[in-house]
């Protein structure tokens, strides 16, 4: 079997649809939809447009958990046991099964929201985060920056089925975002044990994480103001593994990402004016 | 004869065609028996993707006006292209809730802007089920779920929404009694006008 698979080599049913970032980039609407007031950025019961654009984030939690499960899965495989201990490799089997049981509640909670699998493109970043050919910079990329991310948004769906008393999502969230926090800490608890002796790898290896938690911080998708739909999770990212300087860093980097993004589209407008 | 008019034509933003809009309207609503002498307007966002989705329907001064968001009418496989199913599955809804201002029962209920989110939701699901009645393709659980998020998740909730959903008569009065049988009248008032979207249209 083929090691290091890249993100255009995932297997998927003819349900599945990619999407082709350039469209999204280049999608004249996104200049016209950012002067416009859409209402509050997170989600609550009188948010313009909520049930479906809840539907839509619960399809990309769902997508991005089948891409968990093969990037944890690739980790068990693409490497020899002198690059990631068999341990490590243990930890990866495990949260393949955590995975798994993932994609199985996110099917369900899209049926019990109406939502069809591939009803909405799927976008491979976060499989991609998974593809470093180094194990410590994949645990970076994948455990602590990807997972972390999940801790962040499945907080932000659990506070949402609190809100509007739906028992299913409030479960399901919850019961999920505790899988979250353990798999972040096998990637903070890893992080230390493999870099132990050698420094200048770690801080290689946060370099690429903090790279990973900007991309992924989508322009102002993740933060820790009003303005973010998905909010940074202290408590549970402490419980993980991260220091207070940790999530520092990380909602500076979060808000730059906004910024840049800010930047982008004000530029984009002028160019059309 | 009613004079059918979608704006913009021609969409600068995405793959839609007014004609194309106009000729669905028409047989939309030659096949609901909107009398034909009734103008029907429609004004489209183009700058409003899937899934930021809104619509509205209302009477002006006798005529039908109605506005969505082009996310609507977008087909899911293809950014920013036309989808004819949801395009006629959306238009028959809006119209046939046209229809209920018109002489269905609905001729005193306040615009769209005006409506409380459970009244709208109640509403609608009153017009999707008509919907699906005569053969459109609609999610029944995408419609629960709306419901459920307006007037809660519970059994009270379901049974009405199943009424609704089934019925061929109500009436403005009607989906007043359902928001008090559900609870909904006592939830706290929503924060933002229900119109917000189209607020912001440029049209």
């Amino acid at each position: 079997m083929k090691r290091h698979l890249n993100e255009n080599e995932l297997a998927r049913d003819e349900r599945f649809r990619r999407n082709r970032i350039e469209d999204q980039i280049f999608d004249p609407r996104n200049v016209a939809m950012s002067t416009r007031d859409l209402g509050p950025a997170q989600m609550s019961v009188d948010r313009p447009a909520v049930s479906e654009r809840s539907r839509s984030l619960m399809h990309g939690i769902f997508v991005g958990e089948i891409q968990a499960l093969e990037g944890a899965g690739r980790t068990c495989y693409d490497f020899d046991d002198a690059d990631a201990p068999f341990a490590l490799k243990l930890d990866m089997a495990r949260q393949c099964w955590d995975e798994s049981r993932h994609v199985e509640i996110s099917c369900k909670l899209s049926d019990h929201m109406g939502t069809d699998i591939g009803e909405y493109g799927e976008s491979a970043f976060l499989f991609a985060a998974a593809c470093n050919p180094d194990p410590v910079m994949r645990l970076c990329g994948v455990n602590r920056a990807l997972e972390g991310l999940a801790i962040d948004v499945f907080s932000s769906m659990k506070t949402f089925g609190e809100s509007t008393e739906d028992p299913i999502l409030t479960f399901c969230e919850d019961w999920m975002l505790a899988d979250e926090v353990t798999h972040v800490k096998m990637g903070s608890d890893w992080l230390r044990r493999l870099t132990e002796n050698d420094l200048d790898r770690r801080e290689r290896a946060l370099d690429f994480q903090r790279t990973v938690d900007k991309v992924f911080s989508l322009g102002g998708f993740r933060g820790e103001s009003e303005e973010n739909p998905i909010q940074i999770t202290r408590k549970f990212r402490e419980l993980a593994g991260f220091s207070q300087d940790e999530c520092d860093e990380l909602a500076a980097i979060a808000q730059q990402a906004m910024e840049d993004a800010r930047t982008m589209v004000a530029a984009a407008a002028a160019s059309q004016s | 004869m009613g004079s059918i008019t979608v704006t913009p034509d021609p969409f600068h933003l995405v793959e839609f065609d007014a004609a194309v809009l106009r000729g669905l309207i028409e047989e939309v609503a030659g096949s609901l028996q909107i009398p034909p002498t009734v103008d029907i307007s429609l004004i489209v966002d183009e700058a409003l993707p899937h899934p930021i989705l809104g619509c509205e329907t209302n009477l002006v001064d006798g005529a039908i006006d109605l506005w969505c968001s082009g996310g609507w009418f977008e087909s899911r496989n293809k950014t920013r292209a036309f989808s004819e199913r949801h395009a006629r599955g959306v238009l028959t809804a809006m119209l046939l809730r046209a229809r209920d201002r018109l002489s269905g029962g609905f001729e005193d209920a306040p615009a769209d802007g005006e409506l409380t989110l459970a009244e709208r939701s109640a509403w609608d699901v009153y017009a999707w089920g008509r919907t699906d009645q005569l053969g459109h393709r609609v999610h029944r659980q995408k419609r629960l779920y709306d419901f459920r998020l307006q007037h809660g998740f519970t059994d009270a909730a379901d049974a009405v929404f199943d009424r609704l959903w089934t019925s061929n008569s109500s009436s403005w009065g009607a989906i007043r009694e359902i928001c008090a049988e559900t609870g909904a009248v006592l939830r706290p008032k929503a924060k933002l006008p229900a119109d917000l979207l189209r607020r912001g249209s440029r049209h």
